[in-house]
């Protein structure tokens, strides 16, 4: 029976996990992968004598007991986006949502360290909640409107974007709404009224700096194209944009820290907009959000974090 | 029933502009693309290089396993 330390939810196929494992089993820890796509695989229960969840992996039994454990890395939608669509069968509707109700009653292990906890992630996803979070915290935001109707105009440009991600399948392709620059002409003329959007200021120039924070350590990378930065929503010019390590001023670092502590987490990926050498805006914050992609750009060393993090108590 | 006529566009002078912001793209999205020659290791909990029995994501002579910039866009907390 080995006795679970280190628990980690993710997918089979989800290489940033990986990651993690590897530096895991550097540090010779007893770790677990559960993979949501391989459930059926396992053999898994919890009895409510203690609470403990027994699981065979082949040949191997583990004892995952909150007495033992030290952390949960959990890689795992909160909000099933996709679940209704037609082409889910029964079968598949049945295998999510019981699983994803299995893996979200993991909440019985409360003292353990959770990267992250899907009941902070869930109000943490809400982007709203995130700017009055970062605007009490001292950070800049950018004025924002969220409404189903055009507000009153001053500028003459603006960022349209969706509130939630906006992920669509459309008669076999799929589709997907990035950040809009959108002139004051056409938004006072559209039509906003069967859903809400989030109008923002449109600012540039400007430079896309993509935060990463974990636990009290900050990786920061700007995003440019030629040493420039980039107007458009950057992940539409994703194949001509180039990632550096950059250092934040002491006050961004630490604000960064903070409303990934006040937010309830211990790893938040945020968006920033660089405006001048102290002048930085805050965007979003994405408490499932990729890392992975800058381990390969930058060499950033996030995984050594994120272990050293689960390990430690 | 009011709210259908709404969705299909009755008591609608244009699509809603998210609507009309879509980008689309080919439906090619393959989860298990980058793995090939390569297996999942239950026990250690990653991909590992079928000829060199190395981890799959620290092998740089391979095409990358998706990523943020070389997958395409599905929203960050769809994993």
């Amino acid at each position: 029976m080995i006795i679970v330390d280190v628990l980690l939810i993710s997918d089979k196929y989800d290489f940033t996990t990986d990651f993690i494992c590897i530096e895991l089993e550097r540090k010779e820890t007893n770790y677990l992968r559960l993979n949501r796509d391989e459930f059926h695989n396992y053999k898994i229960q919890i009895n409510s004598s203690y609470f403990d969840m027994l699981i065979t992996v082949g040949e191997n039994e583990y004892l995952v007991s909150e007495k033992h454990l030290k952390s949960i890395y959990f890689r795992a939608p909160i909000f099933l986006r996709e679940l209704n669509q037609a082409e889910n069968t029964l079968e598949s509707v049945l295998y999510k949502e019981q699983w994803m109700s299995f893996i979200r009653n993991l909440l019985i292990f409360e003292n353990v360290l959770w990267a992250n906890n899907p009941e902070k992630t869930y109000k943490a996803e809400n982007k709203i909640v995130q700017l009055k979070y970062a605007k009490k915290i001292g950070f800049s935001i950018p004025n924002t409107t969220v409404t189903n109707y055009p507000p009153k105009l001053h500028n003459e440009k603006y960022i349209i974007k969706s509130l939630d991600t906006a992920f669509f399948n459309i008669g076999g392709n799929e589709g997907f709404v990035y950040s809009n620059i959108i002139d004051k002409k056409e938004l006072q003329e559209a039509n906003l009224k069967l859903a809400p959007v989030t109008i923002q200021d449109y600012v540039f120039p400007k430079t896309d700096i993509r935060v990463t924070v974990v636990g009290n350590e900050v990786f920061a990378t700007d995003i440019t194209i030629s040493g420039k930065g980039v107007d458009i929503d950057w992940r539409k010019a994703k194949d001509d944009v180039q990632f550096n390590t950059v250092s934040l001023p002491t006050t961004v670092k630490n604000n960064c820290i903070e409303i990934v502590k006040q937010l309830g987490l211990k790893f938040g990926a945020i968006d920033l907009l660089k405006i001048d050498k102290n002048d930085y805006i805050f965007l979003e914050i994405n408490p499932t959000g990729e890392w992975a992609w800058l381990v390969h750009t930058t060499g950033q060393p996030i995984p050594q974090s994120f272990a050293n993090m689960l390990v430690m108590q | 029933m009011l709210l259908d006529n709404f969705y299909k566009g009755d008591n609608v002078m244009a699509k809603h502009i998210l609507l009309d912001k879509i980008h689309i793209y080919e439906k090619n999205y393959d989860k298990r693309s980058g793995t090939e020659d390569s297996m999942y290791s239950t026990e250690k909990g990653y991909w590992l290089d079928n000829s060199t029995i190395k981890p799959l994501v620290l092998n740089p002579k391979r095409p990358l396993p998706s990523t943020k910039k070389h997958d395409v866009e599905r929203g960050e907390d769809q994993k």
